[in-house]
């Protein structure tokens, strides 16, 4: 197989300019142009994710080829004039054997090997099997009619694209080839988070992972800089990552890609990957924990949950004192070491959180959601603080009138008071609107709420939140009302309930206007 | 509440103030073994009120004669609503079960049956003197005895009626000092 389709020169990273326009771009030219470029536009969230931290590897690896170590205020530099375009394109240069998407020895992101292993060799798997979208295999679907053994031609540009999503978000689980199961990638069931700039130069600045150690600038290696996979690396132990580097770019599955006649992709060989073996005390850079009831939670997208509930665990800030805190992403933490360097001038750091959310081997849902935090909110950790206690607040509220809600349900069944009813009550209450209302109804409060806290309107801020909690509430408790009918039982449930609503709402929001409740009621 | 609303119960305070129309008073009263508007010797009373355009059986049109006839039954004004005097009532009687299914009963009835429900609990108001606000009974009344085609959302404006009737009646029926806290249990409701 000759080498074909080189990444550094063919167009198919889809980038959307300052004028609107989306284009598709080659590597050296993305980075040649990097600060015309506002933003990556791919549409898929996982493979949006991976193309930035390939663009992060390139841009780490290139840097310490070049300079070898770098301090804040070479940061601060890039951020502002550019990133040095010499360091990088030579970077290119030296590796660019290393980038071909079709190559007989070493294709970009595969595994040559495949081609020639007796367990791979005379197996064709259809593109669908790395396409986290689509179906393949017994995959029940609805919409998608993709047929195994007729897969359809796919472009390279698209194909790289869903390859580069897969190796970072695929399940762990049967594999069946080479091994019975392999590892996950390393976003598995991840909100990852990227903390954006107004360009890609700033975007890239931002979340750059520090210089490597003196005397490891070896050590974490991307996987073009790797010698090839072999077979019995694929059937080895789990490794664990060497740093983010590795993890940006590891090959969690082997993949090459089977060039049609006419340069499309219609098939692949698959086997098992290079595992990569968890390290709890090294996660992923771009991954938040939450506290859960049983330890730390890696924050993914769940059904139902809205995102910013998990923003304390996003926003780094002071320790509590007791008990475990939640981990903000290390990608944050780089930043905002940015912007404590340019000393917080830049006022909101906008944040893209993106990925996968699957349930062992079945995937779920993707996401993607911007935040825009303001900088001055995490520059002084009391701010941080505050924001952490008020969005407690939000969930606690929630607790109480759902707790209410329930209790209005269970008066509307046979035999309110068993234990089953409440049960059955709660059921209903969760799989109505009544949470998703809440806390929907509440998100739109809170860019204005950070805002407040940022700034010197602090006071305010805090009555605003409470008093559109309050109308949250109100209008969650209005749609489990309306779930419910109009029977007169449903009525009399409601009357006995609307005034230990309020009166919980006085308890939990003191900082309103009474006028404004009894208008309400 | 309307004007016009307050301006039909001015004018039938005024006939049992003066007394001088004793014979109206009757008429009215009377009126309650009919169905609304179907009375010949109320329309001197109350026909003035109705405008015009309204058909006879215009919903507004029956729930000024059922007012009337009712006021004439009980004619007594206070600041509290039918349904908090009801409230009121149930808990005087010592939370008398009995109390609450008749409002119950009224609550679910509809046009055609809610006068039967009306016409006891004013009787049981009357007997235990307890006043109510008839100009926003008038107005709640208009919309419950028009029929659900008369105008687009007449049917959530009912609701929300029967709604704050409810509301009503149990916040009076426990007096000031109803509990004020739901009992928690912890179990973890967030998702």
């Amino acid at each position: 197989m000759s080498k074909d389709f080189s990444l550094l020169d063919e167009p198919w990273l889809p980038l959307r300019l300052a004028d609107g326009r989306v284009v598709e771009l080659g590597l050296r030219e993305v980075f040649r142009r990097s600060r015309e470029i506002v933003a990556l536009a791919e549409t898929a969230p996982p493979s949006l994710v991976a193309q930035y931290r390939l663009l992060l590897a390139i841009t780490h690896r290139a840097l310490t080829r070049a300079l070898g170590r770098w301090a804040p205020a070479d940061r601060v530099r890039w951020y502002r004039e550019g990133l040095p375009q010499q360091a990088l394109q030579d970077y290119l240069d030296h590796w660019q054997d290393r980038f071909w998407l079709f190559h007989a020895q070493a294709p970009f992101l595969q595994v040559a090997a495949l081609a020639e292993a007796q367990a791979t060799r005379d197996k064709r798997k259809p593109w669908t099997q790395i396409a986290l979208a689509s179906a393949n295999g017994n995959t029940p679907v609805v919409f998608d009619h993709a047929v195994d053994a007729e897969p359809t031609a796919l472009a390279p540009a698209q194909a790289l694209g869903t390859l580069l999503g897969y190796l970072q978000f695929t399940p762990g689980g049967l594999v069946k080839c080479l091994r019975d199961a392999d590892k996950a990638g390393p976003l598995v069931n991840t909100a990852a988070i990227l903390p954006l700039g107004a360009t890609l130069n700033e975007t890239l600045c931002l979340a750059l992972h520090p210089a490597s150690r003196s005397g490891e600038e070896e050590i974490d290696l991307p996987a073009w800089e790797r010698p090839p996979l072999t077979i019995a690396q694929l059937q080895g132990e789990p490794v664990p990552a060497t740093g983010p580097n590795d993890r940006y770019t590891r090959q969690s599955r082997a993949v090459l890609l089977l060039p049609e006649a006419d340069g499309t992709v219609r098939w692949l060989h698959f086997a098992a990957g290079w595992a990569l073996a968890d390290d709890p005390h090294a996660p992923d850079p771009m991954a938040c924990f939450r506290v859960g009831s049983q330890g730390l939670v890696r924050v993914s997208f769940t059904e139902g949950r809205a995102f910013w509930r998990d923003l304390p665990a996003m926003v780094p800030m002071p320790a509590l004192p007791q008990g475990l805190n939640s981990q903000a992403a290390a990608v944050l933490q780089h930043a905002l070491a940015l912007h404590g360097a340019m000393a917080w001038t830049v006022p909101d750091q906008p944040l893209l959180v993106a990925g996968l959310a699957s349930d062992q081997a079945k995937l779920l849902r993707w996401r993607a959601e911007s935040l825009r935090l303001p900088t001055a909110l995490v520059a002084e950790p009391e701010r941080a603080a505050e924001l952490r206690d008020q969005v407690a607040l939000a969930e606690a509220v929630h607790r109480a009138v759902a707790q209410l809600a329930v209790g209005m349900l269970a008066a509307t069944l046979p035999d309110p008071t068993s234990k089953d009813t409440r049960t059955r009550a709660r059921a209903l209450l969760d799989t109505g609107p009544f949470t998703a209302s809440y806390f929907a109804q509440a998100q739109r409060a809170l860019p204005a709420l950070m805002q407040g806290l940022a700034g010197d309107a602090q006071d305010a801020a805090l009555a605003a939140w409470q008093q559109a909690l309050r109308a949250a509430a109100l209008q969650a408790w209005q749609q489990a009302l309306q779930g419910l009918g109009r029977s007169p039982r449903a009525l009399k449930a409601d009357a006995l309930y609307w005034p230990r609503l309020h009166s919980t709402l006085n308890q939990q929001l003191p900082l309103h206007s009474p006028l404004v409740a009894q208008e309400e009621a | 509440m309307s004007e016009y609303t307050q301006a039909f119960i001015d004018h039938l305070t005024r006939l049992a103030e003066k007394n001088a129309d004793r014979g109206a008073l009757a008429a009215l009263r009377h009126s309650l073994a009919f169905p609304p508007g179907r009375y010949p010797k109320a329309y001197p009373y109350v026909e003035r009120f109705v405008p015009p355009e309204w058909h006879a059986e215009d919903g507004r049109r029956l729930a000024l004669y059922a007012v009337a006839g009712l006021w004439a039954r009980h004619p007594s004004s206070r600041g509290a609503s039918l349904a908090a005097s009801f409230g009121e009532l149930m808990r005087l009687r010592d939370n008398a079960p009995s109390i609450e299914q008749r409002f119950i009963a009224l609550l679910g009835a509809d046009a055609e049956g809610v006068m039967d429900h009306l016409r006891q609990a004013i009787g049981l108001l009357a007997a235990e003197g307890l006043g109510l606000d008839y100009a926003r009974f008038l107005s709640d009344l208009q919309v419950w005895l028009s029929s659900s085609e008369a105008y687009a959302g007449h049917t959530d404006q009912l609701d929300r009626i029967r709604q704050r009737w409810a509301r009503d009646f149990y916040r009076a029926q426990q007096g000031p000092a109803a509990p004020a806290t739901e009992t928690i249990d912890h179990t973890d409701l967030a998702q």
